[in-house]
């Protein structure tokens, strides 16, 4: 009996089990619902993709294969092959981030085969297959530290950073399928090693000896020749060296040879881009150059050119013919012979392009054809823009100045001309109501007679804008504003990702510490119709003037403010200059008489400006509740100031708060704010007993991230919540052995965050919530001064089973719609998270169950249906921007990437996505699939048989009547 | 309106035989055979009684004034095998059961027409209690099953949000 009750009590403790796992069964089924999922036929409906390859490092043209093309490797570490008619990337491959990735040499093309040498030490070797983009083979160069030999007392990672600072010497030279790397031994020799470009094996070693070079000589690879430049800018030799002939001597080049007497320094070396072993020098502060062809005896080309032409040889014939490129209003190409510098002005072009500046020429090709010699240029401009020329005729022109994009805004479109004379109708002040029925009258005429005139089509309908750029039903047609650190603007619609405008702003740059960061705000969206929509840009001068105060140097980047019209991209106000440098700015939140919101501008010395001049009355008025703070990363100090003592005429800023974040061991890496337009719907949350426990929102409330190392050298997070007003610290929070890359999301009540544990290596994403309690203090005023009751905080964290590129949160108009996070993944994907899945609320004990929380599980799923960019990858992500849109159901996401800036290197790449997401489901718009004719159908059915039935029913009661 | 009708015919009634009666009395014929006085007693007590059918309408208002009392227990019952569950057939019963003594309220003038007499009020006045207490009763099980807005919860939609007073800005500096 008792083995049975046993057995029985088993069977009974499994079931309970079963049945627990089949609890979560129906719990994670019913995420999946969550989730929107996409269509086939939806695909590219609400979404587009734009890719980019990056600001050009290397071309070369592709003779050989069947399908010319043009193959390229970019600062933002891409190899890529684009089509020579369309400049559409045929195949695209990204290689590793940052510097290990980093591509130092590509060559090989004209053999058929494509190799790359990327990264630093080790430096991988790639052969590519030139017409899919395969990797055909791959091996590291890992042997590089000869110094080792010498101080054999080094240790590996000092030695380390000693080859990374030489880096940059290493020279590489790929031919005949041999890689030949160069390495120069400072006050020694240089030191050649040939490796089969294929395998990777060893062919030789040399060693030219070389006793000049030192860590300052500046010297170029002009193959098979080393030209290095010595001494000063009163003397200098060029001396030149063969690489692959041990036995010869340098030979030295005296600049008087080249320049004749009279050049003055300082001298700048660079070797011509082409097939051809020269060199130019630059002298008179780089007012002229000359060229210098290098061979067993050197010949120097007795001819000034320009010193900012861009230089390139090509050979036509067996001849060789100098290009130099110069730019005055549109690129002009000049050709000449090398040797006898006679112009050859059928080879010579000039074109003007609005996306051409300054460019230079990257690779270029003049096969013989028939009708004679037809050059191909391909182009590089200033703003990273990249042109193919052929015939004095631009083919093909690729705007990859957006793989660097620094700030978004989507801005909404304005309305259509019938709309607007609505709305200048009922704009009039005077309301009296003869004159009121005159307009209408009037206007429905004028309406009445465009409509004759569009029926037969008399006239075009005149309009300044474009037909299909106008403010649609829903908001969901918007115009994307990007700035990206070339200091070009572009504004991109949504619908279809077309570039509408473009325009240029030169002599601007980002804030240097910031990382170029350029900043752009909405002074007046395009609501306010007579006036039109105006974004302001805040940046450096790019022009340093240098001041000279307490004899001290210092370089100054002076503030300009830039606006210019959203929708057309017409600058407005044009470039203003300050004259003085910008610390913090601010957009104020109330608008002037004209709908304007004003700027406030703090700059470097506590001083407060308004921009424009007009908003101060406005801004003065408002000064008694404006606070600004500002973050110090390198020393570590914040500091909160008020505008209470300002007067009507002058905005006065006073130091309120100050806050040090241990400099010494941490470091401010994040302050992530709410985002301003951001609208809460609920203010509290409703707990399983029915009461509420409402949310803290602190619209003041800043998260500030530091990382660094604790006590026992091991990486620490700090998280802190502070009130910038009071500068009170509301919240901190440390985690140990945690380190970067962090991620802060905050909004409403909660701040999510992501970081990557240590101690169990993986990413982890923690999310705190806070509460002010049952009861609210104060039911209508929030006061960040008043309130001295710290808020209860939630917490709670998780694993993330993927690795985080960026995070952001949705946003809608009201408020109302639930708020999802959007998490841009390290393969590509980017996956729409409901905040439900991150609640610090979800509880650990199953049995206490509260309405829409689900019970804790460490885990976060990634659901393969919540991938919103399904299966077009996006790459390197470092930006989401979000949007409301006029549905409140709809968010508008735009994803970017952009430099990354605890990384000195510049080398993000980017694609562009664009799509929609509702994190409600779309509860305000019926389905596009819905059946409208059914329904009307159905309706009209039961409207016409109720009407008959009535009529027979009184026809039958007549007859009873009768009977 | 049944019960007025019924009443002026039935007074028809009586008024027509006693007015007979007494015009027999009047006539002095012999009784016919087999008619006894006792019938007559008989009517004469019968007549007492009909002097007396004010007390009976007394007693049936009273009836009906204590009706939605005694309804009570029958709907405590009702109530009971419900359930709190929301689902639509005690969600149904909980709105009938409010439903009914409020539409009985409005008709209170109108089913007291007919009643009249000392014990109006009174009537009346417990009429109107029984139903107050059928509504209370009504109100409870609401209660209890949750579909009463008593809670702070249910009010939070009406919360507006907090006002700012204060307004902040800042960030990294620039330079």
């Amino acid at each position: 009996m008792a083995p049975f009750v046993r057995s029985f009590r088993g069977n009974i403790h499994r079931f309970l089990i079963d049945v627990q796992i089949l609890q979560y069964l129906i719990i994670l089924v019913g995420l999946f619902n969550l989730s929107l999922c996409l269509y086939e036929d939806q695909v590219g409906k609400f979404d587009w993709k734009q890719n980019y390859v990056g600001k050009i490092k290397f071309a070369s043209f592709d003779t050989v294969s069947a399908a010319k093309k043009i193959i390229v490797a970019t600062e933002e570490n891409v190899i890529a092959a684009l089509n020579l008619k369309s400049g559409q990337i045929l195949w695209r491959r990204v290689l590793e981030k940052g510097y290990g990735g980093r591509i130092r040499a590509l060559g090989g093309v004209t053999d058929g085969d494509l190799v790359s040498v990327s990264g630093g030490v080790p430096a991988i070797v790639r052969a590519w297959d030139l017409a899919t983009g395969h990797i055909l083979h791959e091996w590291p160069i890992a042997e590089q530290n000869h110094d080792r030999r010498f101080s054999p007392f080094i240790s590996f990672s000092t030695l380390g950073l000693y080859s990374a600072n030489r880096i940059k010497d290493v020279k590489w030279h790929i031919k005949d399928g041999t890689l030949h790397h160069i390495l120069p031994i400072y006050n020694s020799a240089v030191e050649v090693t040939s490796y089969d470009s294929k395998t990777g094996d060893k062919l030789k070693t040399r060693r030219v000896s070389a006793p000049f070079i030192t860590q300052e000589t500046e010297c170029v690879l002009a193959a098979p020749y080393l030209a290095c430049l010595k001494g000063d800018s009163s003397l200098a030799v060029l001396l030149l060296v063969h690489l692959f002939d041990t036995h010869s001597q340098p030979q030295s080049v005296t600049i008087n040879t080249i320049f004749g007497a009279g050049a003055q320094g300082p001298y700048h070396l660079e070797s011509v881009l082409g097939e051809e072993p020269i060199i130019s020098i630059s002298a008179d502060n780089n007012q002229r150059k000359r060229i210098l062809l290098v061979g067993e005896v050197p010949v120097p080309i007795q001819r000034d050119i320009v010193g900012d032409a861009a230089l390139y040889v090509v050979s036509v014939d067996n001849e060789k013919i100098l290009l130099e490129t110069t730019y005055k209003n549109g690129a002009k190409i000049v050709a000449s012979e090398l040797l006898t510098s006679k112009p050859m002005p059928n080879i010579s072009t000039s074109v003007t392009h609005n996306s051409l500046l300054s460019p230079t020429i990257i690779a270029s090709v003049c096969p013989r054809q028939t009708k004679g010699v037809t050059c191909r240029h391909l182009l590089a401009s200033e703003d990273h823009s990249v042109a193919l020329l052929q015939h004095n005729k631009l083919i093909w022109a690729r705007e990859e100045a957006l793989a660097n994009i620094v700030a978004v805004e989507i801005i909404e479109l304005p309305m259509s001309d019938r709309d607007q004379e609505i709305e200048t109708e009922f704009d009039q002040k005077e309301r009296d109501v003869l004159s009121m029925m005159f307009r209408r009258v009037g206007s429905q005429l004028k309406q009445a007679k465009t409509f004759l005139q569009s029926i037969l089509s008399l006239t075009p309908q005149q309009s300044n804008q474009r037909m299909d750029l106008v403010r649609d039903k829903f908001g969901l047609h918007k115009m994307i504003v990007l700035v990206t650190s070339a200091g070009k603007l572009y504004g991109i619609e949504t619908r279809k990702g077309e570039i509408i405008w473009q325009l240029r702003v030169r002599g601007i740059r980002g804030f240097s510490k910031r990382s170029d960061a350029i900043i752009l705000y909405v002074q007046r969206g395009s609501r306010h119709f007579p006036y039109p929509p105006q974004c302001a840009l805040l940046a450096e001068d790019k022009v340093c003037i240098i001041i000279i105060y307490y004899h001290q140097f210092d370089q100054t980047g002076e503030g300009i403010v830039y606006t210019f019209n959203p929708i057309t991209g017409q600058p407005l106000d044009g470039l203003v200059k300050l004259g003085y440098r910008i610390k913090q700015s601010m957009l104020l939140h109330v608008t002037t008489d004209d709908f304007l919101r004003g700027i406030l501008i703090f700059d470097i010395r506590d001083k407060v400006h308004v921009y424009p001049k007009g908003a101060t009355a406005i801004a003065a008025s408002i000064a008694k509740n404006t606070y600004i703070f500002t973050a110090d990363q390198t020393t570590g100090i914040l500091s909160g100031y008020s505008l209470s003592y300002s007067t009507s005429q002058e905005l006065i800023s006073h130091k309120v708060w100050e806050l040090l974040l241990s400099p010494k061991n941490q470091r401010i890496t994040h302050v992530v704010s709410k985002n301003p337009i951001e609208r809460v719907h609920s203010q509290g949350r409703v707990l399983s007993d029915r009461s509420v426990l409402y949310k803290y929102i602190n619209p003041n409330l800043v998260t500030i991230v530091t990382e660094g190392v604790g006590h026992t050298h091991k990486n620490t997070l700090n998280l802190y919540l502070l009130d910038v007003v009071s500068g009170a610290m509301i919240f901190s929070i440390m985690h140990k052995r945690v380190r970067g890359p962090v991620h802060v999301v905050h909004s409403e009540n909660w701040i999510v965050y992501s970081y990557f544990n240590e101690k169990s290596r993986r990413t982890e994403i923690a999310s705190l919530e806070l509460y002010e309690g049952k009861i609210q203090s104060n039911t209508t005023v929030f006061s960040s001064l008043a309130t001295t009751k710290l808020p209860i905080v939630e917490r709670q964290a998780f694993i993330f089973p993927a690795a985080i590129e960026s995070m952001r949160e949705t946003i809608t108009e009201k408020g109302i719609t639930s708020k999802h996070i959007i998490v841009a993944l390290a393969n590509g994907g980017i996956l729409e998270l409901p905040w439900m899945m991150v609640d610090p609320r979800r509880p650990i004990n199953p049995e206490v169950r509260e309405e829409g929380v689900i019970p804790y599980m460490p885990e976060i799923p990634i659901h393969m249906d919540a991938i919103i960019n399904y299966n077009q990858s996006v790459f390197r992500v470092s930006g989401i921007h979000t949007s409301p849109s006029g549905l409140e159901s709809t968010c508008l996401v735009f994803v970017h990437g952009l430099e990354n800036y605890n990384c000195a290197c510049n080398t993000m790449f980017t694609d562009l996505f664009y799509t929609r997401v509702a994190p409600s489901k779309t509860f305000d718009v019926l389905k596009e699939d819905f059946d409208y004719y059914l329904i009307v159908i159905v309706l009209a059915a039961l409207l016409i048989s109720s009407y008959i039935t009535k009529k027979l029913a009184s026809q039958k009661a007549q007859k009873q009547a009768w009977k | 309106m049944t019960a007025i009708k019924q009443n002026t015919k039935r007074s028809k009634w009586a008024l027509d035989f006693a007015h007979k009666n007494k015009q027999e009395k009047n006539v002095d014929i012999a009784s016919p055979p087999g008619y006894t006085p006792a019938i007559a007693l008989f009517h004469a007590v019968d007549s007492i009684r009909e002097s007396d059918s004010n007390h009976l309408i007394i007693k049936k208002s009273w009836d009906l004034a204590l009706g939605p009392l005694k309804q009570v227990p029958m709907n405590l019952f009702i109530m009971y095998m419900a359930g709190n569950s929301i689902s639509i057939f005690p969600i149904m019963m909980v709105g009938m059961l409010i439903i009914r003594p409020v539409k009985a309220l409005f008709t209170l003038q109108q089913t007291f027409k007919v009643i009249e007499g000392t014990h109006a009020f009174g009537q009346k006045f417990v009429y109107f209690l029984g139903q107050l207490v059928n509504i209370a009763l009504a109100l409870y099980k609401c209660q209890s099953m949750g579909l009463l807005p008593t809670h702070a919860s249910d009010w939070l939609a009406f919360v507006e949000p907090q006002a700012r007073l204060e307004y902040s800005s800042g960030g990294f500096i620039y330079v």
